[in-house]
């Protein structure tokens, strides 16, 4: 008799890896249906459910494979990343990875825009900061730190990737070029919607350094070899704000309160 | 036995704008509790929406109670901050389990039917009702296979863990149905067999017929079988907190009330048949 253990173990080796020997001699039979047949509806399910989830995380890369293609990813994936998370919601994570160890440089790129897309829909949530509250910081906001809504970041993906989500300026497939794109959630009356951006590289570079938690004063040294430095920080400060990314101002211990 | 809080049907996001603006007439919902864990964005603004309406149920799917794997602290801890948030009448899930050593198979799996088993779930039952700090309620799973090894059938397993621990059983009358075609036991004698004051909560559902096996689809109207053991249920419980479950193939908001409005009547018409 089959401890507990060795039980879920044998289940996990028939539904994960297909290899049913172990589980077949401790399911029930009837003369109507068959251990093997029995087993077989769970490896369906379990399938089915695993492969839906990385569909519903990454619709563009898998329209671009076609299904078979996208299902073969998916099994190999799900072998070598098999799901840590309780959550469903957690299965694409290394999906990227998956596509660039199977030679997939392109789709790689893209699972990495669908992930972070997947990502600001499963994020937080908090309240947007109005200019005013920069504004109020006079003189001490070189040492401001500002926070950010949960799902907002920034990733870099190739030429191409925002073709394929229709953007018209978006780049050939073969563009290794990378571009930066801000990707975020925005919620109204009308329900949630994740949304992204391309950023111009110093742009993209002074939200990665406020994302990481740099003072303004060194977010608006990324605008250093702009021809006006100030003018194009404060324009990009002030678009941050104005499309909710920025949810508050907060002043590090020791800097001097506004 | 739980006040019945009448008949619901579930929170999906097919219907978020209906249950924004209070156009879905029923007497409370339930929701998928892994939907919801985040805190954030559009989904939760309609569950706070929701709850100010009526009465919210979480029915979990990844609780893995009868996993032996240790109990997902993250888990523990995300729900428990959603049970803050929410404040739920009561908080579900199922008799199964889906992780070991560490890998998750996002599957409601059956367990085997064994003193071993039982001992196992109790202790991890009271574990989370420990943290919770709340009865937990737990749903009979639909399933196509049993192990050679159970000794005991699965309502008898259920009403001794219900008894052992305190938890609540959420009957699933379309998995009771389900499960008894499949496994060729007596779904009456399932129905008739949970006591009535451990039901703190009642499923039905629609299924599907492959090749003379039944499948728990969920997409689809109760069967005509179902509603006779809920029929049965009723005359031997009294009313029950009934939710209407349909996840796949999902029909307009209207067509799912009139689906609990069904489910509503079978329970008037067996109480005053009763009376």
């Amino acid at each position: 008799m089959a401890s507990l253990v060795e039980l879920q173990r044998a289940m996990r080796s028939a539904l994960h890896a297909r290899q049913s020997y172990a589980a077949l001699p401790l399911i029930a039979a009837t003369a109507s249906w068959s251990a093997v047949d029995r087993l077989h509806v769970y490896e369906d399910m379990v399938w089915v459910r695993l492969v839906r989830a990385l569909l519903e995380d990454f619709p563009v890369v898998s329209q671009r494979l076609g299904t078979e293609l996208f299902e073969r990813v998916a099994a190999t994936h799900i072998a070598r990343r098999p799901s840590t998370d309780p959550s469903l919601a957690w299965l694409g994570r290394g999906f990227e990875d998956t596509l660039r160890e199977l030679g997939r440089e392109f789709e790689a790129s893209l699972a990495r825009l669908e992930w972070a897309r997947a990502l600001a829909f499963l994020a937080g949530d908090a309240p947007a900061a109005s200019a005013a509250e920069l504004g109020a910081l006079g003189e001490t906001f070189g040492d401001a730190v500002l926070a950010f809504h949960p799902s907002l970041q920034v990733v870099a993906v190739r030429g191409g990737v925002l073709a394929a989500y229709g953007d018209p300026v978006g780049g050939a497939v073969d563009d290794e070029h990378e571009t930066h794109v801000a990707v975020w959630r925005a919620v109204s009356h009308h329900g949630a919607s994740v949304n992204h951006e391309r950023l111009e590289p110093m742009e993209a570079a002074a939200l990665a350094c406020a994302l990481e938690g740099c003072c303004m004063a060194a977010v608006c040294d990324a605008f250093s070899t702009s021809p006006s430095p100030a003018e194009d920080a404060t324009r990009a400060v002030l678009r941050w704000i104005a499309a909710g990314w920025v949810s508050g101002v907060r002043m590090p211990p020791g800097a001097n309160a506004p | 036995m739980r006040r019945s809080l009448g008949h619901g049907v579930g929170l999906r996001a097919t219907h978020f704008d209906a249950w924004r603006s209070g156009a879905v007439n029923v007497d409370w919902t339930e929701c998928i509790t892994e939907n919801f864990l985040s805190l954030g964005g559009g989904p939760a603004a309609v569950l706070r929406s929701v709850r100010e309406q009526m009465p919210v149920v979480l029915h979990g799917v990844s609780l893995s109670i009868g996993s032996t794997d240790p109990l997902d602290e993250r888990y523990l801890e995300a729900v428990r901050l959603l049970i803050d948030e929410v404040e739920p009448a009561w908080v579900s899930d199922h008799l199964s389990w889906s992780s070991v050593d560490g890998q998750h198979l996002h599957e409601l799996l059956p367990l085997p039917y064994t003193e071993e088993a039982l001992v196992h779930v109790a202790r991890r039952v009271d574990e989370v009702q420990e943290r919770w700090q709340r009865p937990l309620v737990l749903e009979n799973p639909s399933s196509y296979l049993t192990y050679a090894e159970s000794v005991m059938p699965e309502w008898q397993f259920l009403t001794e863990l219900a008894r052992r621990t305190g938890c609540g059983v959420l009957l699933d009358v379309n998995n009771v149905y389900v499960s008894a075609v499949n496994h060729g036991f007596s779904a009456e004698a399932y129905i008739d067999a949970v006591p009535a004051d451990a039901i703190w909560q009642v499923h039905l559902a629609g299924h599907s017929n492959v090749s003379g096996h039944l499948i728990d689809t969920h997409d689809g109207p109760t069967s005509a079988a179902v509603l006779a053991l809920y029929r049965r249920l009723v005359a031997r419980c009294g009313a029950l907190s009934t939710l209407v479950e349909w996840d796949e193939s999902i029909p307009s908001v209207e067509a799912l009330v009139a689906e609990s409005m069904t489910a509503r009547a079978v329970e008037c018409e067996t109480l005053k048949a009763v009376a």
